[in-house]
């Protein structure tokens, strides 16, 4: 274990403990009165209406899937932030490179009308 | 107590990876999976990656969880469409293949393991190994094809997903 | 550093020339007036494909390796890239007037084609295990989306389903046998990893990994499940490039780690038994399933399947440098993409408005109708079958004889009888044809489909030259290995 990492491991552990923590003392301390209204799903006050089961449109799916691949993109750009100075020229034409094509898809996806909610 | 760290991740993995698979609710498999990505990525961290570990969280557990999230919803089955338990039949044969892979997987690298095999300790890496600024330069001297490549590779999923979920033009 | 200079550029144009003809098709499809055909595209991705044609012939020649060591430019990804350059031509000429049948005339059509194109040259090419990983992917997603284009017909849809499973599974077996090589030696180049003793077992379990991730990906029995299905659920123009372009790449990339990084003859003596299993099972179960097949498609499936058998007959008696067997594989692999892309072009020519013609029942007294259509469909039949003088007969012949001459019998036997009994499945649709009455209207009053005829006509006038004058084709086959050191 590298030594710098110390303060993640501890810092996951705080979190953990504190979620934990929280939970327990609630579930400790909390008053319980059992209603009909209580169990209710939760709708802002409002009395719900059908199903919370609804199936979604693939709209959504085109977003997270657009957003994972574009995602993966940015991904490639903190390494190389990290070291364009060392790398100099090459390393920004090669970014460039690698941009531009993916540049070329979002405006394929854009003219395309794929980012349109119709 | 890299040891320590290591088993306790492996078990979390292990119990995470089996609630995927024998979770009927696709959707507790799906929050299982985010868990076993955590178990990974502190064994990347183990493993002095990281950069991976951090992407193992942000891109896998963040991003594509979200994605499994939305087509399991996307498709959102009843419990009646679910179909019925599989026959034991079934059970047996998918435990029979599941433990030849597991065999599979396993017997080389213990067998690498005694005949001491392999890239060698981790205490023989380099300084630095792993590291942001070590992958940088890699990736972008010696791995500069296959990087631009990826962008090629990333560019015919775009036009593939587009394609499949919208009208043709 | 790479110097990103000429020798890095030089060998990436064949690669570069289908990539920016993608980008050009998306970038100019939205100006285009939708409804009319998109013919702007079509002569995009042909003038790319031509562009890459002409790269490949300029890098003809001595081996270039760049991109440190990632890539190499010598004759023998060169020579079956000549084969993928040909059957993505052949696909898009068939295809201005297939897609727009299909209703499928839009650019992503053209853009996963070239893409799928650029994948499939670079996997030709790639010398270290990473590109081969990034080849195959590259290839495949492009390829599974194209399968799945049709979304109306939910066969289509099947079919890219299908496929996209069992390939990611396949992926996975293969991106795992790499991930262990490189733990073993520490090496992703191909030729670094043969300076390593081959009888380590963490090197040993990643070849076997990667036997089985190339087996999917060519289709070797019995990790060929998804072929049937694929072929015949995907549009007819896909599924011919798919079945010529997929293969040659995957061959190219197959037989090049095989050669380079396990070419010594421990390694040899590991996998060849392990081909000679699947080489065997692909030529017999292939050849019995295609018996009972009335789809044309899910014939040539089955067919294909038995191909890869013939053809891994080629790599199991490649008799190592001196021998003839990966030569004869190429030049296998060479013809049997024009033969096998032949029936698909034929199948998309027929084809009516969102409608496949695909039974072969179907075919009967097609000859009266369609004279053209049917004497091109008997000889790419008569090819696949192996009768001379057609090209399949000189691939059998060089590819068996290689294997016997380096002590490899039986399975020169298992070949010869797989394919005596395979003359029945390729003759009965030519019997059809010619002494049936027909029964199906065949769409006679379409106005001719010039593209499509141009490009059978170049298959098939390729497969009679391959056939009686196979001995430049062969020379060069040979070259080519011997390049490969």
């Amino acid at each position: 274990m590298v030594p710098s990492f110390w303060p993640i491991l501890a810092y996951a552990g705080f979190l953990v403990g504190l979620g934990g923590a929280i939970l327990l003392i609630s579930h400790l301390l909390g008053p319980r009165r059992h209603q009909r209204a209580k169990h209710d799903t939760y709708e802002c006050g409002v009395a719900p209406v059908g199903t919370a089961r609804e199936r979604f449109p693939v709209r959504f799916y085109l977003v997270a899937i657009l957003f994972v691949l574009f995602d993966i993109e940015t991904v490639f750009l903190v390494p190389w932030a990290v070291t364009y100075r060392r790398l100099g020229v090459p390393g920004l034409i090669e970014m460039f490179s690698f941009i531009a094509v993916l540049g070329i898809g979002l405006y394929y996806v854009w003219r395309r009308g794929a980012l349109e909610w119709d | 107590m890299d040891d320590l760290i290591f088993t306790a991740a492996s078990i979390v993995c292990f119990l995470s990876a089996l609630a995927v698979v024998t979770r009927k609710n696709p959707i507790y498999s799906a929050v299982s999976l985010i868990l076993f990505f955590g178990g990974l990525a502190v064994i990347f961290l183990l493993l002095r990656a990281p950069f991976v570990a951090g992407m193992q969280l942000i891109v896998y557990g963040g991003a594509i969880l979200v994605l499994f999230l939305f087509v399991i919803m996307l498709l959102n089955l009843r419990e009646e469409e679910l179909g019925k338990e599989k026959g034991g039949r079934f059970k047996a044969f998918a435990a029979v293949a599941a433990g030849a892979l597991a065999l599979l997987v396993i017997v080389p690298v213990m067998a690498a393991e005694t005949a001491r095999d392999g890239f060698g300790p981790l205490a023989s890496l380099p300084d630095g190994f792993g590291s942001v600024d070590h992958l940088g330069l890699a990736l972008f001297t010696q791995f500069a094809l296959p990087f631009e490549v990826t962008s090629v590779l990333l560019l015919a999923a775009i036009v593939g997903s587009v394609m499949l979920s919208k009208k043709h033009v | 550093m790479p110097d990103i200079g000429s020798a890095e550029l030089r060998v990436l144009l064949p690669v570069l020339a289908p990539l920016l003809g993608a980008l050009a098709v998306l970038l100019t499809d939205p100006y285009l007036d939708k409804g009319r055909p998109k013919l702007p595209l079509v002569y995009i991705a042909l003038g790319s494909l031509m562009a890459a044609w002409a790269a490949l012939g300029f890098l003809w020649g001595d081996r270039v390796v760049a991109w440190s060591g990632a890539l190499a430019a010598d004759r023998f990804g060169l020579y079956l890239g000549f084969a993928i350059a040909t059957a993505a031509g052949l696909t898009v000429l068939s295809s201005a007037g297939y897609a727009r049948k299909m209703g499928v005339d839009c650019g992503e059509y053209y853009s996963l084609l070239l893409l799928a194109t650029a994948g499939m040259l670079l996997l030709a090419m790639a010398n270290d295990l990473l590109m081969v990983f990034l080849g195959i992917e590259t290839m495949s997603i492009a390829v599974y989306c194209l399968a799945g284009i049709t979304r109306e017909r939910p066969r289509s849809v099947e079919a890219a389903m299908k496929y996209f499973l069992l390939g990611a599974f396949a992926t996975g077996f293969l991106l795992y046998g790499i991930a262990l090589i490189y733990g073993a030696t520490g090496e992703v180049r191909l030729e670094r990893i043969a300076h390593h003793a081959a009888n380590r077992p963490l090197l040993l379990a990643g070849l076997g990994f990667l036997l089985v991730g190339f087996g999917f990906k060519v289709g070797a029995v019995p990790f060929h499940m998804w072929a049937p299905d694929a072929y015949e659920g995907a549009p007819a123009a896909v599924t011919g490039f798919m079945a010529a372009g997929v293969k040659a790449a995957g061959f190219a990339a197959f037989l090049r780690v095989l050669l380079t990084a396990f070419g010594g003859e421990a390694a040899a003596a590991a996998w060849a038994p392990a081909l000679w299993m699947l080489a065997a099972l692909s030529m017999i179960v292939g050849t019995l399933s295609a018996l009972a097949q009335t789809n044309l498609k899910r014939m040539l499936a089955w067919s294909s399947v038995a191909h890869t058998g013939y053809a891994l007959v080629g790599v199991v008696g490649g008799g190592g440098v001196a021998g003839n067997g990966s030569a004869a594989v190429l030049f296998y692999v060479l013809t049997y993409s024009v033969m096998t892309l032949g029936p698909f072009l034929v199948i998309a020519l027929l084809s009516r408005a969102g409608e496949e013609f695909e039974q072969i029942d179907d075919l009967a007294g097609l000859a009266r109708r369609r004279p053209v259509a049917a004497a091109a469909l008997s000889l790419f039949l008569l090819s696949l079958a192996g009768i001379p003088p057609t090209a399949g007969f000189m691939g059998k012949l060089f590819v068996f004889r290689a294997a016997i001459d380096s002590g490899w019998l039986g399975l020169g036997v298992i070949g010869i009888l797989a394919t005596l009994v395979s003359v029945y499945y390729y003759l009965r649709p030519i019997v059809l044809m010619y002494m049936r009455e027909p029964r199906a209207e065949f769409n006679a009053s379409e106005p001719t489909d010039w593209a499509s005829h141009f490009a059978i006509g170049v298959a098939a006038l390729a497969l009679l030259l391959l056939g009686v004058l196979p001995s430049d084709a062969i020379a060069a086959s040979l070259e080519s290995v011997r390049g490969l050191w």
